[in-house]
């Protein structure tokens, strides 16, 4: 034994001087000496004086330093704050342990610093490590890590990245801003790196378009920024052509995505016949189309999810912005009520003439003419951290006058009411309940007798959500669904006083349609696996007639044989389906990553529409006793690589979907103010699979990028169980496009699209008949060859307005004006073929490609912002 | 200003048409058959003709050599003669009657027999009144900024209460039918049984001093259901709201079961009420 250490024992020895005493010394016993020593030879002296248990095979016997007049309490402390040992004493031992270390959370919502709004989807990693997090859709964040000192990165696509340190001892609230690169002077990149979280996020084939940022400056129609056709770039998602309302999101038909605004479902989100979305972009923040694995939070649609984000409204002093086009105007003011506690957002938006799309050339005055509005609002407060309470609406419309006497209006609407709070920096919950509403009216004063039409869908909805992190890359999600559906499919009034139709009224339909979900999402390693299931459910309830029809078969009115009536409250059917969703990300380094998607989706209300392109005034049903849910499975697998710094990103991803109980229609189905409109429908089933690959460039004066999209849709009956699958009508075997953007000078920027694809399968006549002098086309198989192929290429240019005044000083107010040109080679492609008799050559029977721009289009909009 | 706007947007976003040439599946050459029974004491008429390849620069093909025949449920025959172009005439002048059933039969040369399903003569329903109470300025294509006056006729009627009816209206102007596709009008009483109904026709305009007639037309469901498809098939396709191409099908087969052939066209029965007016300021 060292003569040091038998004089610091001694000294343990002689100064007991405390009421607590382990075995011969007391925690308050001054030690006098000082120097280094092993942890063990502390320790083992120690045991000798005092009752003192620890194991040699836990303990690192790293070198210790005793301070002057230290006692032995004080030793511990240091032994302790070293991260060497834990201790504490049990009756008159001091039992050792090793030292474990502790977890604490960094949590926060992240901000844009001029405007105080919630940032989305941004990233936040801890540097040197894979780990990191997103902002949820509310801004909000939480890592659990283990105390220590870390770098913690914010960054996001649109504002400049920012790296903090940390110093994690207990849990920590913090307020991270950052700022928006439209308000940085130096257009320069800002040096960051950006980030792979393509690579490690557990949810693939995600699109996000971030409407605030270079998503705005791609060539658009008419110069119109435009979500949805933003989104048609991308790979896999898909219209019919130009004037064709809805997309369709890998193979799947325009009724199975799930448009959600903020948190409510906007069930037609279109105006001007689907030329222009309902979106305006002058309100809205971001956008994410999921379409692959959806996290089991959402349900209810068979093929995506486009989950829309207004702004949040700006929390530290009032602005205005917007813009106008050859379409249309917008404007959007917002500011805050009670500085940096709650703000507002008012947002409109007016087409500007009385448009016309089909007969252009017509001078007619009774040609159809269209107009739209649309008004977004939002209220926002946050009374403290863990509190934010959001009321936000939106109210759309379009009116279509046809020919003299007839008017058509119809539009989405509405309310939604949410709360966002943080009980821990575990736990996060989001409840909103929203109303839901769309409806049409046709007032016509044709024949026969002048008549009123209306149409709606009410929706009321509940959904609370809930988020427990227990550590990083460890979370669990959890919450209920629940919307009390209320269809009124058709009714009829009278017009005017002369009239005498009838009052009629279809039966209404209403339905619960309920889920309880739960997932979870962890890493082992380098895998990420995101799991959970859905239990949906739909009630039907009364009041409602329902029609038995011969061997349970609707195949037509003649062949019902009872009617059920069921009272007002009354469950006429439950549905049940058990949807397992998961999803796991192989990341084989920081650049490359593999992942696979299993997700199936129950559908209950469908839009039973039977033209080519759906029609405003097509009506949703409930899944019911003639139609049951629609089941969509979908298998996925992806490579993903980031090259370059993660400069480029590219991906390659498969995708199989299968669909169960996907409606058709008889020939001639007759849905219009139907009672029977299960005699008019078919069941069927449909898969759609493809690959799609996707490379893109996100940093530099050139940025842009490529989807290709090789991918096939087809359906057929369930009757007829030999019958082959055809090509659906949006089947596009082919599809390329390509965007960039180029920086030529600070003020100035150059966009270009290209767009290539397959054309869409079209139904030739074998034959042509003469019926009452009428030249009739002949058909034999629907979809039995296709059009021409389609390609077109846009062009735009930005330009800024001046940023500096004339004395140097800085511009607070911004503006740009941006030019483009759709279609720039006038290249006529086929949107349809007619088939009709030669004007001159009577008898003889002519195909004529339609096309709904033969021309170059140019567009000019000037957009403005102080 | 705004007008000069508006012609700026209807120049650059002018749609366009073009007749293209494409390659098209095989001809069927099916039997197509025309033939309205009328309430009326007249010659009654029956087209029959072959369809041929789509893109033929011929006419369809006229079948000149059928024995025809209607047949009422009671037994009576009603013989045709061919006349010319595929169009047979009955021998005598005679009159569909009310509540009775009808069928066409049809023995082709190789002596295939064809045949309809019955068809009942519905209820005729009168037109209560033909008025000219409307007319709009309609802009003179020949002659821009012009403008001239277009009349249109209001026809009222009672629709019988106890009955699903289904209607067709033809309208003549000066004795000339509107033939184009569009023409076809077509009406169910879902949504008005058993009311006096005004009906607007502004697809049908006429000029001062012309001759409106306009014949109101009881069909049965299966007629109307044909051309209500049949119209859809001739007017909608290739447009956003056109449904898919798909076979009308009529009510006409092979009697043998050897023959699958279609038989395109519909043999239908149709009680008529005419009434007309002429157009006065």
């Amino acid at each position: 034994m060292s003569p040091t250490l038998t004089k610091f024992l001694f000294c343990i020895l002689c100064l007991i001087a405390c009421n607590q005493i382990f075995g011969q010394i007391s925690l308050e016993s001054k030690l006098k000496l000082q120097g280094e020593y092993r942890l063990f030879q502390i320790l083992d002296s120690l045991s000798k004086q005092i009752n003192i248990a620890y194991s040699r095979d836990k303990l690192k016997n790293r070198l210790v330093e005793v301070r002057k007049n230290s006692t032995l309490q004080s030793i511990l402390e240091d032994l302790k704050s070293n991260k060497l040992v834990q201790y504490h004493l049990e009756e008159n031992q001091v039992v050792l342990s090793p030292y474990i270390k502790k977890s604490y959370s960094i949590t926060g919502v992240l901000k844009d610093a001029d405007t105080d709004e919630d940032i989305i989807g941004a990233t936040i990693q801890i540097d040197g490590t894979n780990n990191g997090t997103f902002t949820n859709g509310y801004g909000y964040f939480s890592i659990t890590l283990f105390e220590g000192v870390y770098k913690v990165k914010f960054s996001h696509v649109s504002y400049r990245s920012q790296t903090r340190e940390i110093d994690l001892s207990k849990n920590i609230y913090l307020d991270a801003k950052l700022i928006s690169l439209t308000t940085t002077l130096d257009e320069v990149e800002v040096s960051s790196i950006p980030n792979n979280v393509n690579i490690t996020e557990t949810i693939p084939s995600m699109n996000r378009i971030f409407v605030s940022q270079t998503d705005l400056e791609i060539p658009y129609l008419l110069g119109e920024v435009d979500v949805i056709q933003n989104a048609l770039l991308q790979p896999g998602i898909k219209s019919i052509g130009e004037d064709a309302s809805g997309i369709h999101v890998r193979g799947g038909a325009v009724d199975q995505n799930l448009s959600l605004l903020d948190e409510a479902t906007i069930y037609n989100p279109n105006h001007f016949y689907g030329l222009i979305s309902a979106f305006n972009p002058e309100a809205v923040n971001d956008i994410r189309i999921l379409k692959g694995f959806i996290p089991p939070s959402y349900g209810g649609r068979g093929s995506s999810v486009i989950e829309v984000r207004q702004k949040e409204g700006n929390f530290t002093e009032t602005r205005y912005s917007g813009g106008v086009g050859l379409v249309s105007a917008r404007g959007l003011i917002e500011g805050p009520l009670k500085k940096g506690k709650s703000s507002f957002l008012v947002s409109g938006r007016q087409s500007l003439l009385n448009l016309s799309l089909n007969d252009f050339a017509s001078t007619s005055v009774r040609r159809s003419r269209i107009r739209f509005q649309d008004l977004n609002f939002k209220v926002n407060t946050r009374p403290n951290n863990s509190n934010q309470l959001y009321l936000s609406g939106y109210y759309g419309r379009d009116r279509n006058s046809v020919g003299l006497n007839s008017l058509r209006r119809w539009g989405n609407s509405i309310l939604n009411i949410r709360w966002n709070r943080i009980y821990s920096p575990q736990l996060f919950s989001n409840i909103s309940a929203f109303v839901s509403e769309y409806n049409y009216k046709i007032e016509n004063e044709e024949e026969p007798g002048a008549f009123v039409d209306k149409s709606k869908i009410r929706d009321l909805g509940f959904k609370a959500h809930f988020t427990y992190t227990f550590e990083i890359s460890n979370e669990v999600n959890f919450g209920i669904n629940s919307i009390y559906h209320n269809i009124s499919p058709g009714s009829r009034e009278p017009l005017g006083i002369e009239t005498d139709t009838n009052i009629t009224e279809l039966g209404r339909e209403r339905g619960l349609a309920s889920a309880l979900y739960g997932g979870h999402s962890f890493s082992l390693g380098q895998i990420y696996f995101n799991y959970g299931f859905r239990y949906s459910m739909l009630h039907n309830l009364g009041p409602r007639r329902v029609f038995i029809y011969e061997n349970n078969q609707p195949t037509a009115d003649t062949a019902i044989i009872d009617t059920l009536r069921f009272a007002s409250g009354e469950l006429i059917n439950l549905f049940k389906r058990l949807e397992p969703r998961a999803s796991l990300a192989f990341v084989i380094n920081s650049a490359t990553s593999i992942k696979s998607s299993y997700t199936r989706n129950a559908q209950y209300i469908r839009l039973i529409s039977n033209t080519i392109s759906p029609a405003p005034t097509d009506i949703w049903k409930l899944t019911g006793t003639y139609m049951p849910p629609l089941i969509a499975d979908q298998y996925t697998l992806g490579l993903y690589k980031n090259f370059k710094n993660n400069i480029w990103e590219a991906s390659i991803e498969g995708y199989y979907k299968a669909i169960q109980n996907n409606i058709q229609y008889k020939n001639g189905a007759d849905l219009f103010f139907n009672e029977n409109i299960e005699t008019e429908l078919l069941i069927g089933r449909s898969r759609a699979y493809g690959a799609e690959l996707y490379i893109k460039k996100r940093k530099g004066k050139l940025k842009g990028w490529i989807a290709y999209t090789l991918s096939r849709a087809e359906s057929r009956l369930n009757s007829n169980s030999i019958s082959k699958f055809i090509a659906e009508n949006h089947d596009k075997t082919h599809d390329f496009s390509t965007s960039w953007t180029f920086n030529i000078s600070e003020r100035v920027s150059a966009s270009a699209n290209f767009i290539y694809n397959t054309g869409i399968p079209v139904t030739l006549p074998s034959d042509k008949y003469v019926f009452e002098n009428n030249l009739v086309p002949h058909f034999t198989q629907r979809n039995n060859s296709r059009l021409p192929d389609y390609h077109r290429l846009d062009l735009s240019l930005k330009i800024n307005g001046k940023k500096f005044k004339k004395d140097g000083s800085i511009r607070k107010n911004r503006d740009y004006w941006i030019i483009s040109v759709y279609n720039v080679y006038a290249r006529k492609n086929a949107y349809s073929y007619f088939f009709r008799e030669s004007e001159t050559n009577s008898g003889v029977g002519e195909i004529v490609q339609y096309s709904i721009f033969g021309t170059a289009i140019p567009g000019i909009t000037y957009s403005f912002k102080f | 200003m705004k007008k000069i706007f508006e012609h700026i947007l209807i120049l650059i976003l002018i749609s366009c048409e073009e007749v293209v040439v494409v390659e098209l599946p095989p001809a069927q050459n099916l039997i197509t058959i025309e033939s309205w029974l009328s309430s009326l004491s007249e010659t009654q008429i029956v087209k029959i003709s072959q369809s041929i390849g789509f893109s033929k620069r011929s006419q369809v093909q006229p079948i000149t050599d059928a024995e025809v025949i209607i047949q009422s449920r009671q037994g009576i025959i009603f013989p045709f003669s061919h006349t010319n172009n595929g169009i047979y005439h009955s021998n005598l002048l005679f009159a569909g009657e009310v509540g009775q059933e009808y069928r066409l039969r049809i023995v082709m040369k190789n002596r295939q027999e064809l045949s309809s399903d019955w068809e009942r003569m519905e209820e005729q329903v009168t037109i209560s009144d033909l008025t000219l109470i409307n007319s709009f300025e309609e802009n003179d294509p020949d002659n821009p900024g012009g403008q001239f006056t277009v009349f249109f006729p209001k026809v009222l009627k009672r629709d019988p209460a106890e009955d699903e009816n289904y209607y067709r209206w033809i309208f003549y102007k000066d004795r000339i039918r509107y033939t184009e596709p569009e023409s076809i009008t077509i009406q169910n009483d879902r949504l008005f049984n058993g009311n006096l109904i005004p009906n607007d026709f502004q697809s049908f305009g006429y000029a001062e001093e012309e001759e409106i007639i306009v014949e109101l037309q009881s069909v049965t469901k299966g007629a109307y259901n044909f051309l209500s498809l049949l119209k859809a098939q001739i007017t909608s396709l290739g447009t956003s709201t056109g449904t898919t191409p798909a076979n009308i099908t009529g009510n006409i087969s092979f009697q043998s079961d050897e023959v699958n052939d279609l038989v395109l066209g519909y043999f239908g029965t149709v009680a008529i009420s005419r009434d007309t007016i002429i157009v006065e300021e």
